[in-house]
């Protein structure tokens, strides 16, 4: 027993600490990560990173695409009226060609970004299918596109919504605006059975692609701006939604489901960029030969090396959040701060990696430098299924209170 | 309610919580029960007396209790106040360490996936360390003498109530969560490195399960005035709640012993572990004199905090800035302890429910009257039995039994005559044979407790089959019948014999021209052909001991048409018999051999049936497997509106050509060869009546082998103008393996009559050894396993007619073949309890609920239920589920003028199933699966109604069957999701005798001609069958 002078009750203590309690502002419950293991401190961090993807992310990859549509289409009308009246069309259809490598690489940025509208319908919450609206590489049929170049009804109102994805698109651009004069069909097809290709003739054909071509662009821009409104405040404002995620968002109940959509889309790196348009072509998977050139994508454009490239940098502009709040300012903030700069430092190598390749894939398959892009590419993917899975999916027990805890 | 409030609460409301409610209740309820259990009379007065002795009044105002209160009150308040530093949590240093190993050692890749073995490791690895971290922090906090001047605030409790758990001081229980974060941090990186996840520990509630255990039985007592002790024995393996009330002991050597939570190991290894002997120590709190603080809470923060930093000199002067309590120790006020020191018996069993629960059983006449030949009909009639469609035919059942997952019937126990019908029963148990149902003679349904003498599969229940037995004279019989979309039925069989010895052959045709239409025309029939012979020879029934052999030879072989493919929503509802032309190649080809020699004999109270048996079936399944770049069918045909996916829709209806490599379509041959043979005795026994007491006593024993032979491979086809192209692609072998099982299963079960109880033991034993073997696959380790199934049942001829009954046992369904050690079986504790009027007579009623309490529910991959070639007959575990029903049936025979019956019945099913955890899960039908959902396939409504009006000429009988909407997915996905929606039907059928032995019938399916979707499985829309009629005559044998 100890002897103290003096007398303080202690309740008084506890009802000044329940005053400042109730004094204190109230806070909203915090929304949980759930399983995730985020601290719930860092909650209102994941909200923000969440609500930047539509407005620093999405939305201006949109808008430099739409950027890059403008010279396109101008181009792509230069080409159709020196098609229709004897100008030089082969000088426009050039300018059009480097056009649509501007459009197409541009577009790129924006295939990192298949979270939400842009998504598939069947394994992305509230996908919309709409960037297969615009290109849906490898989905087209070269056969099918040049069938509509005879059949010339894309000005029909039903065209866009009769035909599938596989016969219009930057794909089907991209085989108007490149292929040779013959057509893509086996001889069997009513174009080549019936005659009615040969019928057109070389200019004829000409025509038609340019006219097509032009088509083709208006329905890309339709369905851009779609995906566009999807996104804008004033339209779907699919934005607002993912920032909402566990409070009242539609599409996601938890902001740990919200997360992992931002999360899921970093793997077009891997499934897509790394596995379909390099690892296939370099003869790694799925190729019979040693390698398998024509399976590169944009092979007519020769356009593959900058897609990547572009690729990598919507990635980074995922990862980062542009210039706010992104997954790496989340990594900082649950203290590992060195993985984003892992993780950025090792897309900034890949970028670098796909400076060394000079011209198209197609013709660098069995190249050390297409190799050195895909190894690149890899440890990015390395490091976001190992040590960034660990940090966003590493689950801690509850342990029952034991005494004294 | 605001997170303030919450966090206030958190002590009584967080389950992790000592002092959760359910924790205080719990353990009040079993300080009760243990108090009057030791009290010398056991009556309403000593009854009255434990709330006094649980909490004395005199502990409300006791001010060492004021100071356990004003310390938790000021935790609470400042946590509020106080958000505790992120870098603190275990998730850091977890999250650090698995990089950290990562970067240096590497990802192990030790090839073990989630399962129960390894969640339990988990668990009692965290158990153990928290433990033994525990022991030595509290060891700790009682040698250094800083730390027990932090440690002083918890044992200045002079009375020790549950809330004392909360009395610490504030940077000791820094301390402890610091011990909390090292210790959770460490063992958690550590598992998620070696494990990538696959590692998750037991819990309940959010919570580690052995804890929370401790917390609910015990925990609170430890805190308490109950002085419960253990056995001796107990006591130094696991600390008693007595034995931490003598760590509170005032005496300094007391305190200086039992220092840990629930393990004792600890105390016993450093020498510190005492017993708690009978009586508790005279006084609790410290010793006079060696107090640092009184009984207020300023003085608890602040009095400890002067001894550690020495500044107890300079009280004086503190002493006029702060003002301390003066309050000592009341030596009047130390408790006063209830002395029990008794062995803990928390109760005694007072009854035993019976094993022997509800069984159905359909009977031949049923089974003449509507001449079904799809035994999906047959069955939805029976309660607690759900059916999924697929083909329409029913050539392939999918059959489950009270939740039991009814993906090809694999979680059910199916029989013929008693014995395993399955290709292969253990290494592969889904059942793509099944009998033709026109040739059965009975259908015998066994659920809950009364499977228990039916192995493998004991969670949902068994189905035994009964086939036509061999004549004691000389009878034929002949059924030829004709019916739309040109289905005929050639079912004949004839046989001859008497008491000692006879033949019988049966032979069955069943084709039909199918009811789909293909696109671009072509087969959707198919062709059944089976084939029986049975011979009997018999011993004169007249000796005292008979015996006789059978042996029974079929032969059964199919050409079916059939595929997996089904369509989109839309392409369902514009046409639902419509097949895409992906599915053109579509072909199922199988034979089947099965030989069975029995050998009976009956002496004296002793029956004795042993029977050598075996299977071979071999088939080929050649249809559309899937998209060369994988797109998933399932998911595709209910979603294939936009973008890339209706180009890929167009492939399969035929409407586009593939254009790339990734749209070519993958048509593969599952060859598969099952065998099974084995040899199984059941012996019965009944006692003679002994003092009015009966025993009836069955024990079987069943040796059993059966393997499964996999060559699956597959071809490229290309879309051309609406016709599947076989492209110039070499054949990929996409699966070689063979998989074994050899079991070794006993049962044994007692029907003890008492009066007018029958008491029901019983026990089943399944000792499974299996082999998985994967050309140029991972080497899968042989797994040996035994496993015990108990339970118990009681039936109760209350009232002449009436019997109630209940029981209780342990369902399993094994693991497949090649699964590692780690996976567990399906286990569940089933229960029910009932009640049948009648039986004999007109009437018969029957009332059963049941509870089925899965420890784990499982879902074992086949191709028919979605699945991926790499994931086939793996088993997925989706935790704890709790599947409650009801069953009902209601049967009177009316008895008319003019010789006419009216015999009426009806049946209901009312399920409800629940998933208990959330989990998200490549099970096709499981996937991402929210705490709550239900179980897909799983009706919650199901009936029947089934009438008939008969004369000895001529009979007219309907049934109406409805069965209520089922999930395709668990939680039924999202809302665009389609479900499979509610289906009623209505058969009809009609004989008449033209002579005595030939007599006319036609019988009707699905009347109404009512359509929906039965399934979504393998890949899209399945329609209903539609209306059918047939038309026969029968050549019936003589009376």
């Amino acid at each position: 027993m100890v002897s103290m002078a003096g007398k303080f009750n202690g309740w008084r203590v506890v009802g000044g600490l329940l005053l400042l309690v109730t004094l204190r502002p109230m806070a909203c419950a915090a929304p949980d990560v759930g399983n995730s293991g985020l601290p719930p401190e860092v909650s209102a961090l994941v909200a923000t990173l969440l609500g930047n993807v539509g407005p620093e992310v999405v939305l201006p990859a949109l808008e430099d695409y739409q950027a890059a549509a403008i010279p396109l289409d101008q181009a792509l009308n230069d080409w159709a009226s020196a098609a229709q009246t004897g100008g030089d069309a082969v000088a426009a259809r050039q300018s059009a060609q480097d056009a649509y490598r501007d459009a197409a690489v541009s577009w790129q940025a924006v295939e990192m970004l298949q979270l939400g509208p842009a998504g598939s319908s069947l394994t992305v919450t509230a996908g919309q299918d709409l960037r297969d609206e615009v290109y849906s590489w490898p989905t087209i049929n070269p056969c099918r596109v040049d069938q509509e170049t005879v059949e010339a009804a894309w000005d029909t109102a039903d065209f866009f919504t009769e035909n599938l994805v596989n016969s219009y698109g930057l794909d089907a651009l991209e085989h108007v605006l490149f292929a040779e004069d013959v057509n893509a069909c086996p001889g069997q097809v009513d174009i080549n059975a019936d005659g009615t290709w040969d019928a057109l003739g070389t200019d004829g054909v000409a025509l038609n692609r340019a006219e097509f071509a032009v088509a083709l662009s208006a329905g890309v821009n339709e369905n851009v701006a779609e995906l566009v409104n999807a996104w804008s405040v004033s339209g779907g404002d699919f934005g607002a939604d993912l920032a909402k995620s566990g409070e009242g968002s539609s599409s996601f109940a938890s902001m740990e489901d919200g997360l992992n959509a931002v999360y899921d889309a970093l793997f077009y790196l891997e499934l897509v960029t790394k596995d379909q348009k390099l690892a296939k072509p370099l003869g790694l998977v799925d190729c019979t030969a040693a390698t398998c050139p024509l399976d590169v994508e944009g092979l007519a454009s020769d356009a593959s090396v900058p897609m990547i490239r572009a690729n990598l940098e919507g990635f980074r502009t995922l990862f980062t959040g542009a210039d706010v709040e992104g997954m790496d300012d989340l990594l900082v903030a649950l203290g590992h701060g060195d993985l984003a700069v892992e993780i950025v430092e090792a897309v900034d190598a890949a970028i670098v990696a796909t400076d060394a390749i000079d011209g198209p894939l197609s013709d660098a398959v069995d190249s050390v430098e297409a190799m050195d892009l895909h190894d690149a590419v890899k440890v990015v993917i390395d490091l976001v299924k190992g040590d960034l899975a660990t940090v966003l999916t590493l689950q801690i027990p509850n342990e029952a209170a034991g005494d004294a805890d | 309610m605001p997170t303030e409030v919450w966090t206030l609460l958190a002590p009584f409301t967080d389950p992790a919580s000592r002092t959760h409610w359910l924790a205080l209740l719990t353990g009040a309820l079993l300080a009760a029960v243990f108090l009057f259990w030791v009290s010398e009379r056991r009556d309403l007065k000593t009854l009255a007396k434990i709330p006094s002795q649980l909490l004395p009044v005199r502990y409300l105002r006791h001010p060492s209790v004021a100071l356990d209160v004003q310390l938790l009150m000021a935790h609470q308040l400042l946590s509020v106040l106080i958000t505790a530093p992120v870098w603190a949590g275990s998730w850091y240093l977890a999250t650090h360490l698995t990089r950290l190993l990562d970067g240096a050692v590497g990802v192990p890749n030790l090839g073990v996936e989630s399962g129960w073995m390894l969640s339990i490791a988990f668990s009692l690895t965290l158990f153990v360390v928290w433990d033994a971290s525990r022991w030595a922090l509290h060891w700790c906090v009682h040698r250094v003498p800083a730390l027990w001047a932090l440690h002083q605030v918890h044992h200045s409790a002079e009375v020790l109530t549950p809330l004392s758990f909360h009395r610490v001081h504030p940077l000791e229980s820094l301390l402890f969560q610091a011990r909390a974060a090292i210790v959770t941090g460490t063992l958690s990186g550590l598992f998620f490195w070696a494990f990538r996840g696959a590692a998750t520990d037991i819990t309940v509630l959010g919570v580690h399960a052995i804890g929370l255990v401790m917390n609910l039985t015990h925990g609170n007592l430890r805190h308490s005035p109950v002085w419960l002790g253990f056995p001796d024995v107990v006591e130094r393996w696991f600390i008693s709640p007595a034995q931490h009330q003598v760590h509170h002991s005032a005496d300094a050597a007391e305190q200086r012993c039992n220092y840990g939570t629930w393990l004792a190991v600890w105390d016993r290894m450093a020498g510190t572990l005492r017993l708690s002997g009978d009586q508790p120590p005279a006084t609790l709190g410290l010793a006079a004199g060696e107090r640092n603080h009184g009984n207020d809470l300023v003085s608890a923060w602040f009095g400890p905090l002067l001894d550690v930093l020495g500044l107890r000199r300079l009280l004086p002067v503190l002493a006029l800035v702060i003002p301390f309590s003066a309050q000592a120790a009341d030596d009047e006020e130390a408790a006063e302890l209830t002395a029990l020191g008794e062995e803990i018996i928390v109760y005694s069993p007072d009854g035993t429910p019976r094993v022997a629960g509800s069984a159905h059983v359909v009977d031949e006449e049923q089974l003449e009257q509507f001449e079904y030949d799809d035994v999906h009909r047959i069955l939805n009639k029976v309660p607690g039995v759900y059916v999924r469609g697929e083909d329409g035919f029913g050539l392939r059942p999918n059959i489950g039994i009270r939740g039991a997952n009814s993906d090809r019937s694999a979680k059910i126990t199916l029989l013929e005559d008693g014995v395993l019908l399955g290709p292969a029963p253990y290494a592969a148990p889904a059942a793509y044979y099944f009998p033709l149902a026109t040739r059965l003679v009975g259908v015998e349904v066994f659920k809950g407790p009364a499977a228990i003498t039916h192995g493998p599969q004991t969670v949902g229940g068994a189905i035994n089959l009964r086939t036509r037995d061999v004549p004691t004279q000389t009878d034929a019989a002949f059924d030829l019948a004709y019916g739309m979309r040109r289905t005929a039925k050639l079912h004949a069989w004839t046989g001859t014999g008497n008491e000692r010895a006879g033949v019988l052959i049966e032979g069955v045709r069943l084709t039909s021209g199918g009811f789909k239409e293909l696109d671009g025309g072509g087969p959707t029939g198919f062709d059944r052909t089976e084939w029986m012979l049975k011979g009997r020879l018999a011993t004169d029934p007249a000796l005292k001991l008979s015996q006789s052999l059978a042996l029974k030879l079929g032969y059964s072989s199919e050409r079916s048409n059939e595929t997996y493919l089904g369509l989109s929503v839309a392409d369902y509802a514009e046409n639902p018999y419509r097949r895409y032309a992906a599915s053109a190649e579509g072909l199922m080809d199988w034979k089947r051999t099965q030989a069975e020699l029995a050998w009976s004999f009956d002496i004296g109270q002793v029956r004795a049936r042993t029977v050598a048996y075996h299977h071979y079936l071999t088939r080929g399944w050649r249809k559309l497997n899937a998209f060369s770049d994988g797109t998933d069918l399932h998911d595709l045909l209910q979603n294939p509106e936009g973008g890339a996916s209706a180009v890929y829709l167009g492939i399969l209806r035929g409407d586009e050509d593939t254009a790339t490599d990734s749209q070519n379509l993958l048509i593969g041959t599952n060859d598969r060869r099952f065998q099974a043979g084995g040899l199984q005795t059941t012996v019965n026994w009944q006692t003679r009546m002994v003092n009015g007491v009966q025993s009836t006593l069955e024990t079987g024993v069943r040796i059993h082998h059966d393997d499964v032979k996999r060559l699956h491979t597959e071809d490229t086809y290309a879309m051309i103008g609406g016709r599947l192209n076989q492209l110039d692609v070499p054949t990929q072998t996409t699966l070689d393996s063979d998989a074994t099982a050899t079991a070794i299963a006993a049962h044994l079960q007692d029907d003890v009559q008492v009066g007018a109880v029958h008491i029901l033991p019983g026990a089943r034993v399944e000792s499974i050894h299996t082999e998985r073997v994967d050309v140029g696959g991972p080497l899968s380790p042989a797994d040996r396993r035994t496993i015990l199934l108990p339970g118990l049942g009681l039936l109760w001829s209350a009232m002449g007619d009436v019997n109630l009954f209940s029981g209780v046992y342990r369902g399993f369904s094994p693991v497949p073949p090649g699964s590692l050690a780690s996976v567990t079986p399906e286990t569940a504790w089933n229960w029910e309890a009932g009640a049948r009027h009648g039986g004999s007579g007109q009437w018969h009623g029957e009332l059963v609920g049941y509870y089925n309490d899965y420890q784990n529910l499982s879902g074992q991959c086949t191709s028919s239920g979605g699945c991926t070639q790499e994931q086939l007959d793996q088993q997925f575990d989706a935790g704890q589920v709790r599947i409650v029903g009801l069953e009902a049936v209601a049967a009177q025979e009316f008895l008319l003028p003019h010789r006419m019956r009216l015999p009426i019945e009806a049946t209901y099913t009312y399920t409800s199933s629940v998933f208990m955890t959330s989990f998200n899960s490549e099970f096709p039908q499981f996937g991402s699966v929210d705490a709550g959902d239900r179980l897909p396939y799983v009706p919650s409504h199901q009936g029947a109604l089934r009438a008939s009006l008969s004369h000895p000429r001529w009979r007219v009988g309907a049934v109406a069957t409805h069965r209520s909407g089922m999930d395709d997915i668990a939680g039924g996905g999202p809302p665009e999701n389609p479900a499979v929606p509610a289906l009623t039907q209505l058969d009809v059928a009609a004989d008449m005798q033209l002579t005595k032995h030939w007599a006319m019938y036609t019988n009707g399916t699905n009347l109404l001609a009512n359509q929906s979707v039965v399934s979504w499985r393998p890949f899209g829309a399945r329609p209903t069958a539609p209306f059918q009629v047939m038309v026969g005559i029968k050549l019936t044998p003589p009376e």
